[in-house]
């Protein structure tokens, strides 16, 4: 049976950049730990091939600048100012 | 006109200035309106569409159709059925979107869907679950619900979705429709929200096979714009589409299909008729064994969850779509935004996916994971030197309720048992009508085939479809 507690369910949601509520903590540990227990089938296959994810050879082009217009694209910004988007702060006032 | 019309039949009639262009889309519309608000399948119909005069020569002149509502449409909402999206209009057009509309098709509205591509049920939508025509009480399938409901019902002729592991083909079993994955790269994806960008395609729902084969042929082709899409010249898939039988073909039927117990008793006895149909048509019917088939869902729940915690990390509140105003600091409005945007599901894959790519797990789920996938490459390979297609249900079950999962999500994707394997491997594989349930629902049958295979796909089931009146049967009370 996979192990998969509150700390490691924090840890991971911080990394998610995920704010959870208290109600849904209980819910997600228990489904994941669904969730994680079904995959663990997977250790009963032993494998011994290397990684080739898609098989496809690279496509290449000329790097070539276009010229794009960037108002319709900040236009969707939730805010955006002066040509660029604008979020809340990043570093201290201190 | 008949709502079920093919596109052939549509084409036909304009071809023969029996109706314009306008009438048609007028037609469609007005279905939407009167059957739509039972379905929920149709997100937005557009009420001011340009539609050209008939041009016989583009092979989908004045054809309306809805694509599924993550692919992106000029000046269109476009919102993967989620909050977090709810405001985004796309600032231009899927390559998909404009192969169509070059070949005369027209976009009236926007399909429901799983949110973010994520269900095998359509259940999963921030505007609703999809109801599937054949009973309201039932899910639709997912994740290309509305776009499948809608034809279903006879609201559009033909519909977008995508897949990346079942979420054409669930909705074409549950809703008495064909339905295609092509060869991963056969479509571009450029345009279309990511869930898993390695196995994500897109797929068209129709009625026929034959109109299946004319919309894929429009979308194929390389596009510069997607550097996964395969270097092939787009072709016309239907002028092979005589009708016979190849001649001296042998089909594997996929041994789970047979014997295994997830397989709803009914839906064995309905795919058993179709195999001995197959065999009247003179196909030899061989079986098959896929040993790590078993092994496929539980693949796919890592390989998605990865690649979708990472495709999803890009909705933080900044560039685009909604934002939490209430944070005071950065990383503080990536986390509000992201809790009140998104639903259930993609978080719980968000965390799951960032849980098998984490220090410490990635070599026992992520990178395991990709090996086995080629290893089940390798056994279908190995299965495609003895046959030529395999064969087996599209779903092992029918449509089921609405909540029936929703204390087990994880019981849900059973019904992806059978199809989400060859997406992991990048394969084709089409889903068409296989007949209807004592209860009056139906289900499907799926032929796969090796990579770009689609030519043959089309042309041993539009052999097949043709003799047999399964796709013919429409569900009750859309008339």
């Amino acid at each position: 049976m996979t192990t998969f507690n509150r700390d490691e369910l924090e840890h991971i949601a911080h990394l998610s950049a995920l704010k959870l509520e208290e109600q849904e903590i209980e819910l997600f540990i228990k489904q994941i730990k669904q969730v994680l227990t079904y995959v663990d089938q997977l250790t009963e296959v032993t494998v011994s091939q290397q990684v080739f994810p898609v098989r496809n050879s690279n496509v290449l082009r000329e790097d070539l600048a276009i010229k794009t217009n960037s108002k319709p694209i900040l236009a969707l910004a939730p805010q955006a100012d002066d040509g660029y988007f604008s979020v809340p702060k990043i570093l201290d006032d201190k | 006109m008949n709502p079920f019309s093919t596109i052939q039949d549509i084409k036909k009639a304009l071809d023969r200035k029996e109706c314009s262009p306008q009438d048609v889309v007028t037609f469609y519309r007005n279905r939407i309106k009167k059957h739509n608000p039972k379905l929920n399948s149709v997100l937005e119909a557009f009420d001011d569409v340009n539609v050209d005069a008939h041009d016989p020569h583009k092979p989908l002149s004045g054809i309306p159709f809805i694509p599924k509502d993550n692919i992106c449409q000029t000046g269109r909402l476009t919102t993967a059925g989620s909050k977090i999206l709810s405001n985004y209009k796309a600032p231009y057009d899927a390559t998909v979107i404009t192969r169509l509309q070059t070949n005369g098709a027209i976009s009236i509205g926007r399909g429901n869907c799983d949110e973010f591509a994520m269900g095998s049920s359509g259940e999963y939508s921030a505007y609703g679950p999809t109801k599937n025509p054949w009973n309201l009480e039932c899910v639709s399938g997912g994740s290309s619900s509305g776009p499948a409901a809608a034809v279903a019902a006879g609201l559009v002729p033909f519909a977008l979705g995508t897949e990346t592991g079942g979420s054409v083909r669930t909705p074409a079993s549950f809703c008495n429709l064909v339905g295609m994955y092509p060869t991963y790269g056969h479509n571009s994806r450029y345009g279309i929200i990511a869930l898993t960008s390695s196995t994500d395609q897109v797929g068209p729902f129709t009625h026929t096979v034959y109109d299946n084969a004319l919309v894929m042929s429009a979308l194929s082709g390389a596009d510069s714009h997607d550097a996964t899409s395969l270097q092939i010249k787009s072709q016309d898939y239907t002028k092979e589409l005589d009708g016979k039988m190849p001649a001296n073909l042998t089909i594997g039927v996929i041994k789970d299909a047979l014997e295994s117990e997830g397989v709803d008793h009914e839906v064995r006895a309905i795919f058993m008729q179709n195999l001995d149909q197959l065999k009247k048509l003179g196909v030899k019917i061989v079986t098959i064994d896929i040993p790590l088939l078993k092994y496929g869902i539980a693949l796919y729940f890592i390989i998605n969850r990865a690649e979708a915690a990472s495709n999803l990390y890009r909705y933080d509140g900044s560039l685009y779509g909604m934002r939490n105003t209430s944070a005071t600091d950065l990383f503080e409005m990536y986390k509000a935004t992201r809790h009140d945007g998104f639903g259930a599901e993609p978080k719980r894959r968000i965390l799951v996916g960032n849980y098998v790519l984490s220090a410490g797990h990635k070599d026992a789920y992520y990178n395991k994971a990709n090996e086995l996938r080629n290893m089940l490459r390798a056994e279908f390979e190995q299965a495609f030197k003895d046959v030529s297609l395999l064969v087996s249900p599209t779903t092992p079950m029918f449509a089921f309720k609405i909540g029936q999962f929703d204390q087990d999500p994880v019981a849900m994707y059973m019904a992806d048992y059978f199809h989400v394997p060859n997406c992991i491997i990048g394969t084709p594989a089409l889903s068409l009508q296989a007949g209807l349930s004592k209860n009056n629902l139906p289900v499907g049958m799926q032929f796969m085939g090796p990579r770009l295979s689609e030519q043959l796909i089309y042309k041993v089931a539009h052999a097949f479809q043709i003799s047999t009146d399964h796709h013919l049967k429409t569900p009750h009370g859309y008339e």
